[in-house]
Formats: C-alpha cells, sequence, structure tokens
C-alpha cells in the first residue's frame, strides 16, 4: 500500500510541472543605440541613433519597436571643433531596377557631408549623443594611418565546374582575395567584394536599355596568428548568378538588382553581356570595427537556433549600445572572363 | 623509463646502504576485515609511544622498518573497526597479517562495515586535499529518490560542487565536469551518467572505498586537471555466502558475494542493479507506442585468488547500459528510434610481495564508452510496403592499458612509490551506417583517431624528522597521435608539519595535463557528449595548483577540522566559441545528429581555448565517529576565465563560479535501530548568459554599395538582435534544499532488513534549473506577451526503500 502511495506521489510530482515555473523579472532601462563608421574614403558621414526594447512584457513585434531617434542632439567633434549633425530625410539610391536606373529610398538618419567635416586618417573623433527620456552617451574612435596599398592586394580567378540551380552544369569563375598584411601591428581588415554584370537588351519598344546584376561577399579578418604574412579571404565562388543571360519581361520586372534578379513567366528576354568585374574593397579597420560585425554576423548566422551559443554584442558606446568605428580603405577592381 | 627505473635502483640502493648500519627490524603483512576477509586499504598502523607509523596500501599491505632494542606494541586501527594491538617480543623481521573486527553501530551482529581510506589522524599525514567517505555513511545520508549515490555524496564536500539539480556531474575547485578522472578498480569511466547525468553508474553496494583527490596531487595520479575520484570494489566475502539487496522506487540491486573454494583462498562478488520504471510503465503507454521502453542496469563482477602469502589475482568487471526505445506503430509503418549507451570496464591485478620491502602490482586494464542511436523505420507486411530504412549511429572511446607499480618502503624515513603506466586509446567520433531498401547500405565515418597515453612516475614520502613529512615525486606523461606528440614533466610536492596538539600545517603543488577533451554541449551528462583527442589545434589543458592547509584532529570528540586555501591557475582549457552551433538528439533527432557529426565543420573549429582561474578557501569539521557523525562544509571561492575568442577576451565569471557553498550532512543513531539523516545545502547560483535587452542593427560591409554611396552600406538592420551584456553577467537563484531520511532497522531470524523514508527537497523550494522565455500571442491585439520562466524540475518527492541482507 505504502509503495502504491509513494508512486502516486511521485508521479504527482512529476506532473505537476507548471507549478515547477516561476516568473522572473530582468532589470531593464531604454538605452540609446549607435551606428558611426568613420572613413576618409566616404562622402558623407551617417549616424543612426535607434533604442533598444525590452525583452519581456507586452511586445508589438516590427521595426515600430526600434524607432530611430529624431530629436537627439548629435555632436561630431575632431578635437578641435565641434559639429552639431543634424537629422535628415534623404532620398538615397538603394538598389537598381531592372532597367539600370537606380531605386531611391527615403532614409533618415543624422546626416553630415564629409566637406564640412573632413575625416582625416590619424585623427580621433568624439560623438557625444543626447536625447530626452534616454541616458546621453559618447563614444571615439581614431581613423587608421595605414591602409592595404592596392599593389599588395591581389585576386586570383580560378574557373570552377558545378551545376546551376536548375542541375545543369555550368563552369563558374571564383575570385580568391589575398593581401599583405599591414606589417608589425595588430590589424583588423573587413573585405568586401562587389561582383557586377552588366549587359543590354532590347525592351517590348525595342529600345536598348541597361541591365545590372550584382551580388557582394563580404568578411571579417584579424591578423592574430598570421601577421605579417599574406592573408586570404575566403573564395567568392561567382556560380549562381552566372547564368543571367535571359529574364522575365516588361510588366514582371520582378526585381533589378537582387540575385534573383530574374522574374518569373512574361517573355524572356535577351541580354547581351557588356561586361562582368568584380570590386574589392580592403579596409584596415579599428579592432570596434571588427568586434561589433563579426560579433552581428555571428548572430545572423546563428539565427533562429535555440541550441547556438550566445553571442555578445560588443559596445564602445559608453551608457548606451553600438559602436563608433574609423576604417580606412583602398580598391582595386578585377575583369572577369 | 628505463633512465628513471635506473635512477630508482640506485637511490634505493644508496638508502638502504647508509641505514644498514643501524640495528631495525621490518614488520609487514596484510589487514583484512574479521568475518569476510576483505583486504582494508588505509588502515593506520603505528608503534605506541613512538610517533612512528604507516598506512596500509590499496591491497591492504603494510611495511614499517623501526629501530629497537626491545620490544614494541603495533596498533592498527581504523574508522568503523575495533582497534587490534599486537605486541612484537622478537627482535627480528616478521609477517603479521592482522584482522580488524568491525565495529557494531546498529546490530549486534557482525556487520560489515568496510570503510573508505582514511587516516586516524589527520594531523599525521603529508597529504592534503584529499576526502574519504566510508560507504556506510554513503548508506545513511538521505538520497535522491532513495538511489544512493556516491557522486551525489561527494557533491557534499567542501571544494566540491555540483552543477544543476539532481545532476551526478561534478566540479572540483573551479574545474570542469570533464576534469575529473573517476577510476574503478584502476579503469577510467568516461562517461559517469545513467538517465541523463541523474545517477551515476557507480553501485555503492560494491564498493569498499571512495577517496576524492582535490589537490596536492601525489605523482602516481595523472591525467585530468582537477581531480582524482580513486573507486575499488570489494574483493568479495572469503568466510561465508553473503546475499544483500534492496528495492526502491526506481531501481532494485543486488549483491552477491562468497568463498569460491573451502580454503578460503579466493571469493567472488557479483552486484547487480536495474530500474524498473519501465515495467508499470509499460501498461500506460499507448497500443501505438507499444514497445517504447527505457531502463538502465548495472552489473560488477569481481573474482580474487590468493595463490600464496605472496601472490594475489584479482579480476574484476564493471558492464552497464541505458536503453531507451520510442516505437510509434502505424498502420502501414513502424518507426523505432532507439538510444543506448554505456560503458565497459575490465581489470586483470596481480599483486606480488617481493620481499617485507617491497610490493607489486601489474593492472592490465580494459576501458570503454559506447553511444548508439538508431531509427528503424518498415512497412507493413499488411499493406505490403516493404520498404525498409535503417540508420545506426554510433561513437566511442576504448582503452587497452598496461599499469606497473611499485611500494617500496626501505626504511622508517622513505616510503616510495614508482610505476608507469600505458593506454592506447581509440576514438571513433561518429560512425555512420545506413541501410534502405531502394538503396545500398551507406556507410560513412570520420576518421578513427589512435593516440597512445604513457606516464611514468616516482614519489617519495620522505620523514627527515618525525614532526615533518614531505611528499615529492616527479611524473613524466605523454600523449601521441599520428599527427602530435606531447611530453610534459609534472613535478608535484607536499608538505606537513605537525605541531603540538594534533595541529598540522600542510602545503602542496602540483601540475597537471589533460590530453583529452569533453565536447558536451549541454554541460548536464548527456550520453553525445564526445570524447576527443588534443591535436595540433587544441593543446592539451594544463593546470597547476598551490594549495595551504591547517589540520587539526580533536580525538576525543572524533573530530577533525581542516581549512585549505587554493590557487589554481588552468591553461589550454576549452569552451564553445560564440554563436557555435550543433545538432542535437531531442531537436535533430538521430538522423540530424548523425548527419551533423560526420559531416560537420570538424570539432577544432567550434571550440576555443582560454586560461582560467580558481581559488578560495575550504572549510570541513569531520566527524567519522560516534552516534553522530557527517560534517560540516564551507567553500568561499571565486572562478574566472578569460578566452581571446569570448567576451571579446575580457575576464567573466565561469557558469559554475560559486561564491558561497554550503553543505551540513548530519546522521544520528537515535536507538540501535533508528537512524535519522539529514543534508541541507546552500549554492550561490550560477553564472549565465541572458539578453536583457534587444535592439536592430546592420553590419558594414567594406565598400561602396551597388548604388555607388559608401556611408549608407549597412545591411540587414531590420534584424531585431539580443543584447546581452557581458558573458555571465546574470546570476540564476541560489540553490538550497533540505534533505531527510529515517532508516529503520532490524535484526530477523535469518537476516537483517532496513525500512527506509526519505524526502528530497523538504521544504519545496524551487531551485531552478534552467531559464527559458515563454511567449503568448494575443492574436485579437497582435500583442506577444514575453516572459522569462525559471524552471525547476523537482519540489518535495518522497521515496521509500527496503534493504535485506543475510
Amino acid at each position: 500500500m505504502k509503495k502504491i502511495l509513494t508512486y502516486i506521489s511521485f508521479i504527482l510530482a512529476f506532473s505537476s510541472c507548471k507549478s515547477l515555473v516561476t516568473d522572473i523579472d530582468i532589470p531593464y532601462s531604454d538605452r540609446l543605440v549607435v551606428q558611426c563608421f568613420l572613413s576618409p574614403q566616404d562622402t558623407l558621414i551617417e549616424v543612426s541613433v535607434t533604442q533598444t526594447a525590452p525583452v519581456i512584457g507586452d511586445i508589438v513585434e516590427g521595426a515600430e519597436r526600434y524607432p530611430n531617434i529624431p530629436n537627439a542632439t548629435v555632436v561630431l567633434s575632431d578635437g578641435q571643433k565641434s559639429v552639431t549633425i543634424p537629422y535628415l530625410s534623404k532620398q538615397l539610391p538603394s538598389s537598381y531596377d531592372a532597367d539600370g536606373e537606380y531605386v531611391y529610398t527615403t532614409r533618415a538618419r543624422y546626416y553630415l557631408s564629409t566637406k564640412n567635416f573632413p575625416i582625416i586618417t590619424g585623427k580621433t573623433y568624439s560623438l557625444r549623443i543626447s536625447a530626452p527620456n534616454f541616458p546621453s552617451v559618447q563614444s571615439s574612435c581614431s581613423i587608421p594611418v595605414k591602409v592595404v596599398a592596392e599593389k599588395n592586394i591581389s585576386a586570383t580567378q580560378e574557373i570552377l565546374a558545378g551545376t546551376d540551380r536548375r542541375g545543369n552544369p555550368i563552369s563558374y569563375p571564383s575570385i580568391g582575395v589575398k593581401f599583405v598584411d599591414i606589417p608589425n601591428e595588430e590589424s583588423f581588415y573587413s573585405v568586401g567584394q562587389f561582383f557586377y554584370q552588366k549587359g543590354t537588351y532590347k525592351d517590348a519598344s525595342s529600345n536598348t536599355k541597361l541591365r545590372i546584376n550584382w551580388t557582394t561577399k563580404y568578411e571579417y579578418i584579424a591578423d592574430k596568428g598570421q601577421e605579417n604574412q599574406t592573408l586570404l579571404a575566403q573564395a567568392f565562388d561567382l556560380k549562381s548568378y552566372n547564368n543571367w543571360g535571359t529574364f522575365g519581361g516588361t510588366g514582371n520586372n520582378g526585381g533589378g538588382g537582387g540575385p534573383n534578379g530574374g522574374g518569373q513567366g512574361g517573355n524572356n528576354l535577351s541580354v547581351t553581356p557588356t561586361e562582368k568585374y568584380v570590386e574589392i574593397y580592403v579596409a584596415n579597420t579599428d579592432k570596434a570595427y571588427y568586434y561589433y560585425n563579426t560579433a552581428i554576423d555571428k548572430i545572423r548566422k546563428a539565427n533562429g537556433n535555440p541550441f547556438a551559443e550566445p553571442v555578445l554584442t560588443y559596445s564602445n558606446i559608453e551608457n548606451g549600445l553600438g559602436v563608433m568605428a574609423g576604417y580606412n580603405q583602398s580598391r582595386i577592381v578585377v575583369k572577369v572572363p | 623509463m628505463k633512465k628513471t627505473l635506473l635512477l630508482f635502483i640506485f637511490f634505493s640502493s644508496l638508502i638502504t646502504h647508509i641505514f644498514s648500519q643501524n640495528t631495525k627490524i621490518t614488520i609487514s603483512g596484510s589487514v583484512k576485515e574479521s568475518g569476510s576477509g576483505e583486504l582494508l586499504p588505509g588502515v593506520s598502523v603505528y608503534v605506541q609511544g613512538q610517533k612512528m607509523g604507516t598506512q596500509t596500501n590499496n591491497y591492504g599491505f603494510y611495511s614499517l622498518t623501526v629501530n629497537t632494542n626491545e620490544k614494541i606494541t603495533l596498533v592498527f586501527s581504523f574508522v568503523g573497526y575495533l582497534q587490534n594491538v599486537k605486541e612484537i617480543t622478537s627482535l627480528k623481521s616478521q609477517t603479521i597479517n592482522i584482522e580488524l573486527p568491525p565495529e557494531n553501530r546498529q546490530l549486534d551482529e557482525v556487520k560489515v562495515l568496510a570503510s573508505s581510506p582514511q587516516q586516524q589522524k589527520l594531523s599525521e599525514t603529508a597529504q592534503m586535499s584529499q576526502v574519504s567517505i566510508p560507504v556506510q555513511q554513503i548508506k545513511e545520508i538521505p538520497a535522491f529518490m532513495g538511489e544512493k549515490d556516491v557522486l551525489k555524496v561527494l557533491q557534499l564536500m567542501p571544494g566540491v560542487q555540483k552543477g544543476s539539480e539532481g545532476n551526478v556531474g561534478i566540479y572540483v575547485r573551479g574545474g570542469g565536469a570533464d576534469q575529473n578522472l573517476l577510476i574503478l578498480d584502476d579503469a577510467p569511466v568516461y562517461n559517469a551518467y545513467h538517465l541523463f547525468g541523474f545517477f551515476s553508474v557507480f553501485n555503492g553496494d560494491a564498493l569498499k572505498s571512495v577517496e576524492l583527490t582535490k589537490g596536492g596531487f601525489p605523482a602516481r595520479y595523472g591525467g585530468r586537471l582537477s581531480s582524482v575520484i580513486e573507486m575499488q570494489m570489494k574483493d568479495g566475502n572469503k568466510e561465508k555466502m553473503q546475499v544483500e539487496g534492496g528495492i526502491g522506487l526506481i531501481a532494485s540491486r543486488l549483491v552477491v558475494q562468497g568463498p569460491i573454494s573451502k580454503n578460503h583462498r579466493s571469493s567472488f562478488l557479483v552486484s547487480g542493479r536495474r530500474t524498473y520504471v519501465d515495467i508499470p510503465a509499460a501498461l500506460f503507454i499507448p497500443t501505438q507506442n507499444a514497445g517504447s521502453t527505457y531502463y538502465f542496469y548495472d552489473l560488477n563482477a569481481k573474482v580474487n585468488y590468493d595463490f600464496n602469502n605472496t601472490n594475489r589475482l584479482f579480476l574484476s568487471g564493471y558492464f552497464g547500459r541505458d536503453k531507451g526505445v520510442i516505437a510509434d506503430v502505424q498502420l502501414n509503418r513502424t518507426n523505432n528510434a532507439g538510444l543506448n549507451w554505456g560503458n565497459a570496464t575490465g581489470t586483470m591485478r596481480w599483486n606480488h610481495i617481493f620481499n617485507e620491502k617491497l610490493f607489486s602490482n601489474v593492472s592490465l586494464i580494459h576501458s570503454s564508452y559506447q553511444f548508439e542511436t538508431s531509427i528503424e523505420n518498415k512497412g507493413s507486411i499488411l499493406t505490403s510496403n516493404t520498404s525498409l530504412y535503417n540508420l545506426s549511429y554510433s561513437s566511442s572511446i576504448r582503452d587497452f592499458g598496461a599499469k606497473v607499480d611499485f611500494d617500496f618502503y626501505p626504511n622508517s624515513q622513505h616510503s616510495i612509490k614508482f610505476g608507469v603506466q600505458a593506454t592506447a586509446h581509440r576514438f571513433t567520433p561518429s560512425a555512420l551506417v545506413v541501410a534502405d531498401s531502394s538503396l545500398n547500405t551507406i556507410r560513412e565515418s570520420t576518421d578513427i583517431i589512435d593516440a597512445v597515453e604513457s606516464g611514468a612516475y616516482m614519489e617519495d614520502t620522505y620523514r627527515p624528522f618525525s614532526n615533518l613529512r614531505i611528499n615529492l615525486g616527479l611524473r613524466f606523461t605523454s600523449f601521441t597521435t599520428n599527427t602530435v606528440s606531447y611530453q610534459n614533466p609534472e613535478p608535484r610536492l607536499s608538505v606537513a608539519l605537525t605541531l603540538p596538539n594534533n595541529l598540522a600545517v600542510k602545503a602542496s603543488y602540483a601540475k597537471m595535463n589533460q590530453y583529452i577533451h569533453l565536447l558536451s554541449n549541454s554541460g548536464v551528462g548527456l550520453p553525445t557528449d564526445l570524447w576527443v583527442p588534443s591535436t595540433s589545434l587544441v593543446k592539451p589543458e594544463r593546470s597547476q595548483q598551490v594549495a595551504f592547509g591547517l589540520a587539526k584532529d580533536l580525538p576525543e570528540k572524533g573530530l577533525t577540522l581542516t581549512l585549505e586555501g587554493y590557487y589554481k591557475k588552468m591553461d589550454n582549457i576549452i569552451a564553445y566559441k560564440e554563436g557555435s552551433t550543433f545538432a542535437t538528439l531531442s531537436i535533430d533527432g538521430p538522423q540530424g545528429l548523425a548527419r551533423s557529426q560526420v559531416n560537420v565543420i570538424p570539432f577544432e573549429d567550434k571550440v576555443t581555448a582560454g586560461q582560467g582561474w580558481a581559488y578560495g578557501s575550504e572549510f570541513l569539521v569531520q566527524k567519522k565517529a560516534g552516534r553522530l557523525t557527517g560534517w560540516v562544509g564551507y567553500t568561499l571561492s571565486w572562478i574566472r576565465h578569460q578566452f581571446d575568442e569570448l567576451n571579446f577576451g575580457k575576464e567573466f565569471w565561469a557558469k559554475y563560479d560559486r561564491r558561497h557553498d554550503a553543505s551540513i550532512v548530519g546522521i544520528y543513531q537515535l536507538k540501535p535501530r533508528i537512524t535519522l539523516s539529514a543534508t541541507w545545502v546552500y549554492g550561490t547560483g550560477n553564472a549565465i548568459t541572458l539578453p536583457d535587452a534587444t535592439y536592430r542593427s546592420g553590419y558594414k560591409i567594406a565598400g561602396v554599395d551597388q548604388a555607388g554611396v559608401a556611408a549608407i552600406n549597412y545591411r540587414g538592420e531590420f534584424r531585431e538582435l539580443p543584447d546581452y551584456g557581458e558573458r555571465n553577467s546574470y546570476r540564476a537563484a541560489p540553490y538550497h534544499r533540505l534533505d531527510a531520511s529515517i532508516q529503520f532497522h532490524k535484526k530477523m531470524k535469518r537476516h537483517e532488513r532496513t525500512w527506509e523514508f526519505s524526502v528530497y527537497n523538504l521544504y519545496n523550494r524551487r531551485n531552478p534549473y534552467f531559464y527559458d522565455f515563454k511567449s503568448t500571442n494575443n492574436a485579437a491585439t497582435g500583442i506577444t506577451t514575453k516572459t522569462l520562466a525559471q524552471y525547476s524540475i523537482f519540489t518535495l518527492l518522497p521515496a521509500f526503500s527496503y534493504s535485506f541482507k543475510f
């Protein structure tokens, strides 16, 4: 009998799991989220100021949770002069349409032209932001003095064989970027590659139009463990986007720039390729740039996996969250057959 | 190795020469338990009236050399046993074999009370940072679900922490659960967990002694950074047949031991344990899932044979398995998913006594751990669907080892141990076989890795003066695979100075290397945890520890007090990189796990190495004899880690950083027939990583984007990201719990029995097990309510059991 009773209590203990859950509070207060990357090669300084949101409570999902803060006072200083950056709405090209024309979107941020406030290598810049109902934040960064000389960047091409999305055999080029580490200092790099395919086609009215297809690859590299050596970026396979010679006709111009440029159906229009090239950028960045972007990149890659190890956000924004970082970049262009 | 041996021979002959001028006699022999003939390790042997003594070794052997001109009296004493006094009248070297009768605490009849190795006086040994728990105490301490567990009792000792609720994983002085060397009769046990870590594989009924070393490691031990837990199986009763058993809530156990031959030269022991929740559970399983089951079992067996007084042979083995099946029977298909894992160990040991001063043991050791999961999916004949799909995935580690140890007692000042050990490891990280009626059989596997780990050691416990003991040792270790080879010397030193009033001051230093690493994606002891060897990228883990301590005996009160402080530096410890992902059995199923294990990125890409510092102090007052026994332990400690690739290179608190850890264990003999016991534990909450906010951000790509505007190339900025702050910056709620039990003993006509009622978590504390976010969506308002939930798993849990012995 006792045994039975104990069994029952055992089962009860296991089945009453609901009572085993306790809600816990996490202390939270709103903080400003700032992103600002400065480079002597840029023409426009952009400072993004948004805010954090709590992880618990009543939540309406969507971008409105993280509004741009329009009424902040954003002051950038180079140590000698300070400038307040205004909050502006700009019509900025965000992509191409199928006809090779820019597609403009409205973007509201804190903008300042570098004509008024040049970014100079070696200088230290500081940022102070205050906004109603938020603790004031500040940060600073220095623009790296050294840059990877163009002659020290090289790209090797290889033709690889594989299959396209439909399973047809294709051959495609692959780009391997190499560059020489800036000697005798701890370095961090950001490598961006932009593969452009341009061509012309005749539209329904037999007008010649330009078509541009593009794709990118990016990587962040630290020289730790390979100081003063030649650093290698991961191969950029130009595979999936090779077979773009035909695309959906007008009236069904699915999307211009993206990798899946071709719409479905419609009359297939034949494109005459005019040029293919890869623009390669190698930026010598500060540590904050590297840490911040690698963290964001890791979170993106582990997206959705509840068993992924947590990825911490790097922040050098005092009392807030985000990054202010400097970089100094070089560019080479490589033709692709 | 040859050099070490030659050096040793030279050294020892020199010592022998120097001291051979003196008149001295050597008394040696073995100490056994009377009534069973069980060899007793750790028995204190000393000359009455003189500060001179020794301890029996793991095989009950002792040797004591005395300078004397008159008769002497030898005292043999051991906790749990009546003292035996022997007068030596003839002044010549001789063999004296002793039997100690067990002290009866509960019943009149002679009770087998084999105890763990311990010294009568802690203040008189060089060893520090060592705890031993009498096996009898393990049986009296209240246990989770009534299942007595050696590792859970060790968790109650200062300097030893548990991981999560109910889990047997142990964390010693800031080390990980993978940094403990668990040895059962000389064989390492790789996965000590049953039922996902809620029970350990060690069956207390079959054990003679349990000893945990946390620091000041003697040179004979090596291979792990943080602790050595040495367990010895009982040899088996040489005098009479004995049956012991128990029926508990979830498992039953039975031990049979007795003499094999009439001349009392050999004996055997067989012990088994099996859970049987599956049997009643089967009644409630729906027909569709008929055949689903889960159970585990253990088997221990040992035989020994005394050829003569100088040669003794032991054969012992352990075999344990956990087995689970989930069956799903549909009209036209049957799916079976199976899971089973377990260890097997086997040891053959040969003791040989060369002379009264030299004892040797040769061990041949086998140990293996295997994990298997499978899926079988077959069509039903009824629907003439004959398709068949079979997948089986396994991972394993297997060892063959040999070990030769010598104990040499040249004179009263030196006690030397030396030996060599070599182990051939075979790692099979993953092997997959898929058979399909429409395909041929597919076999895929990662490469099998063979490695040889070896060690040679020599240690001397030197007593230059009667109140100073020095244990100086050196261990030389090496690890070789076909791609890498590592060699490391490991110096060891322990010093103890005995002061008046049974007080001793002790200090120690030890360097340890660990050549194999455990990849565990949960930290709770899942069977999928995988042992991997050091490679050129993942270097051996290393630790250096210094410890200082005070030991005080209060013999009149039966108390021992220890206070120790330690500082441990660990290098090349491993952790998963931020953002690393892995397949898990629960989410991805056997197929997903198998595929990911076989095709994955090498493990070296997922882990990162760093360093750690652990320091703190431990206080222990222990009472091993009397009506009230038990201990009070308290640990104040800090554990910090630093990894270049974690927390942006900044130091952080380790998950099991526990500022305060306390335990109180009391066993009280209320009446001869009633034993009361209770334990209370308290520990600071784990340091964990939780997000406290979310934000939105893109990432910056070098260069000018497609539209030719450099300033605005942030990408993907509409993604919601969690902000965790710093790693392990959130503290879980503290853990505390009270358990209590009452045992009723009764001697029946032909046997004795014990009823035990126990309660786990008596005041129903909801201790944190894990934290997770819960969200509920209100479709009408579009509002999602998110909360952070702390999940507990065990509230008040009563249990009972029945044990018998005849």
